[in-house]
């Protein structure tokens, strides 16, 4: 076999090897590169001979090559290995295997053995299939921090396309300051393995394509791949989470507020009620000494009757002051609207067990199918609501068996819901007093609940009473009006 | 002039409350006695006993108008005067339909305690 058929044959076997392979000269000419590099990256042969070794490799890599090829030429290595990027015609990435080699001919040409790391096999093929139908979005980054994968959700939650993040850094996916601090927080894990994140969810912000932030769950795994590392992101959209959540707290905190205003005004009430009796006897003694000393004669021109007088003008006075507290106390009328009675009992059933340490309670929900609409101050109701979810599952905390039953249903003109636990229920003694001030079951209790709970109901024209639940334990029902009767005649609870 | 005082019933649990308003209604000439009690009240009272009762609704036992409803309270043939601390218009229309003859919030002023206990007694002014 002549020299020149010797060298045809080699240059097919070159051509058809399933792996890449190229020369560079000393200055990065690339001199040699087979077809399998060629199709690779999407150049034709003379194309790809006219570029640099530097021009193909992906800028952020080439430093890093750099300092393997450095030892290369100095003798130090044999050979080195490493995972880096190529850029193909019109700057797609690919990313590659490449082992290198030193090979001295007339000058030192450099040998790169390319392999393709977008094929690994049909296994990977299907982790992908599998990745791409989670519907958490998933990014996978080198230890650069440059975005290797972005999964078709990653892609849907962030409004890019795989192909314009990969092979850049994932920091474009987030807002400062994060941005900024992204790279310096990869180094210091780097250098001393202290992890922040990895292994552990963690609350952050990302950066959509048109500007807009999300809050999103990130957890961070570390995994090494053909002995290089890697870091793969699942990210969880918590948009709406939040937003019930915040929802729920913006709630409570009007909630609490109502709250404090309420248990003011029913001591206010109570209060006023207690200080006008012995105000009121006050007056009469007062108005009765003045009418014995007129009986008995003296002279209406004595000073005893000025004194009497501006006594009861005083104790009048103060009489005033408590009436006046009360009229504010019972007249601060509140916003009503028309409000779907299920929804607003829904949240509220939400936001009393958010905090309540409702462990081992299974929650029950009879929402009535029919659409029922009252003309409420929707915080006042949900207040009840949550007062009563809140009881019964203090109730129920001894208890064996733990059922929280909440239901709404109409009755009538009126929409009556009941909210029915499993404690230990109520002695009828207890279930009638239980709405007035001061009285309670519990040890650290005020009593002042559900005499709010009355006090607001009856405002809105409703009733409320307790009874023994079938299954045992406590039910409290409270009824409202609905809406279209209320409509009718708007005035009636104001005027009450 | 009336051969004889008035007899007014006062009814309140509040001992300084009921002590003030007998002397009050004392100084005015009419005879009083008075009860911490509905239940009370109802033991002693006799038919052509007395000629007016000032009823307070909050009391021990048995309320104003609960008394009123009871068998004891609906045989009663004098007037009735309600007085309440905390009313409202359901305690207001109770009253009436129970037949009482007034509906007094406390504080209640003099004035407006004599004008009706003297509607209530059928006449024009207290004295």
């Amino acid at each position: 076999v002549s020299e020149v058929e010797q060298s045809r044959l080699l240059r097919a076997l070159l051509d058809e090897a399933a792996i890449g392979i190229t020369w560079a000269a000393s200055d990065g000419r690339l001199v040699e590169a087979n077809l399998s590099l060629c199709r690779l990256l999407g150049y034709e042969r003379a194309e790809l001979l006219e570029r640099r070794y530097d021009e193909i490799t992906h800028p952020e890599d080439q430093a890093r090559e750099q300092v393997l090829f450095d030892r290369l030429l100095r003798g130090e290595i044999g050979s080195y290995a490493l995972e880096k990027r190529y850029l193909g015609k019109g700057g797609h990435i690919v990313p590659v295997r490449v082992t290198s080699a030193l090979t001295r001919v007339d000058d030192v040409l450099r040998l790169a053995i390319v392999e393709d790391l977008r094929q690994r096999g049909e296994g990977e093929v299907t982790l992908r299939a599998v990745l791409n139908a989670v519907p958490d979005g998933m990014v996978i980054i080198g230890e650069r921090g440059i975005i290797e994968s972005f999964s078709p959700s990653a892609e849907r939650l962030f409004g890019y396309r795989s192909a314009e993040v990969v092979g850049q850094n994932v920091k474009m996916l987030m807002p400062p300051p994060y941005r900024d601090r992204h790279d310096a927080f990869v180094e210091r894990y780097l250098d001393t393995g202290e992890r922040r994140i990895i292994g552990m969810g963690r609350i952050v912000t990302g950066l959509r394509k048109d500007g807009g932030t999300f809050p999103m769950e990130l957890s961070v795994g570390e995994a090494m791949v053909a002995g290089r590392r890697i870091f793969t992101g699942f990210i969880r959209d918590l948009t709406e989470r939040e937003e019930a959540e915040r929802r729920l707290d913006h709630l409570q905190q009007e909630l609490m507020h109502v709250g404090r205003l309420s248990e003011m005004g029913q001591m206010g009430a109570v209060l006023a009620h207690e200080l006008n009796q012995p105000l009121a006897a006050l007056n009469n003694y007062l108005r009765a000494g003045t009418r014995m000393l007129e009986a008995m004669g003296v002279a209406r021109s004595e000073r005893i009757f000025e004194v009497m007088d501006k006594a009861g003008a005083q104790a009048r006075r103060a009489g005033e002051i408590i009436r006046g507290l009360r009229q504010f106390v019972e007249k601060h009328e509140t916003e009503r609207r028309h409000e779907d009675v299920g929804k607003i009992v829904e949240e509220a059933i939400a936001l009393a067990l958010l905090g309540a340490k409702s462990g081992g309670i299974v929650v029950r929900i009879e929402m009535s199918e029919e659409q029922l609409s009252v003309f409420v101050d929707r915080i006042q109701i949900q207040q009840v609501v949550v007062n009563l979810v809140r009881n019964a599952v203090e109730a129920m905390a001894q208890s064996p068996e733990k059922r929280l039953t909440i239901a709404t249903r109409r009755d009538g003109e009126c929409v009556a819901v009941s909210v029915a636990d499993t404690g230990p229920g109520l002695s009828a003694d207890l279930a009638d007093r239980l709405f007035t001030p001061y009285v309670t079951t519990k040890e650290k209790g005020m009593g002042i609940g559900l005499s709010i709970c009355r006090q607001i109901v009856e405002a809105h024209g409703g009733r409320i009473r307790v009874e023994s639940a079938p299954a045992g334990g406590a039910r409290f029902l409270f009824t409202l009006p609905l809406s279209g009767q209320h409509a009718a005649i708007p005035d009636a609870a104001a005027g009450a | 002039m009336t051969p004889s005082p008035a007899k007014v019933f006062i009814v309140d649990d509040d001992d300084a409350v009921r002590d003030s308003l007998k002397l009050l209604l004392e100084s005015y000439g009419m005879e009083v006695e008075d009860f911490s009690s509905a239940v009370d009240f109802a033991r002693h009272y006799r038919p052509g006993g007395g000629d007016c009762l000032v009823l307070d609704q909050h009391l021990p036992m048995i309320s104003g108008l609960d008394f009123l409803a009871s068998p004891e309270g609906a045989g009663l043939e004098i007037p009735v005067i309600l007085m309440t601390g905390r009313g409202d218009a359901a305690i207001r229309d109770r009253a009436r339909a129970l037949g009482a003859s007034a509906y007094l919030e406390k504080p209640v002023s003099e004035e407006r305690l004599l004008a009706a206990i003297a509607r209530a007694l059928g006449h024009a002014s207290p004295i």
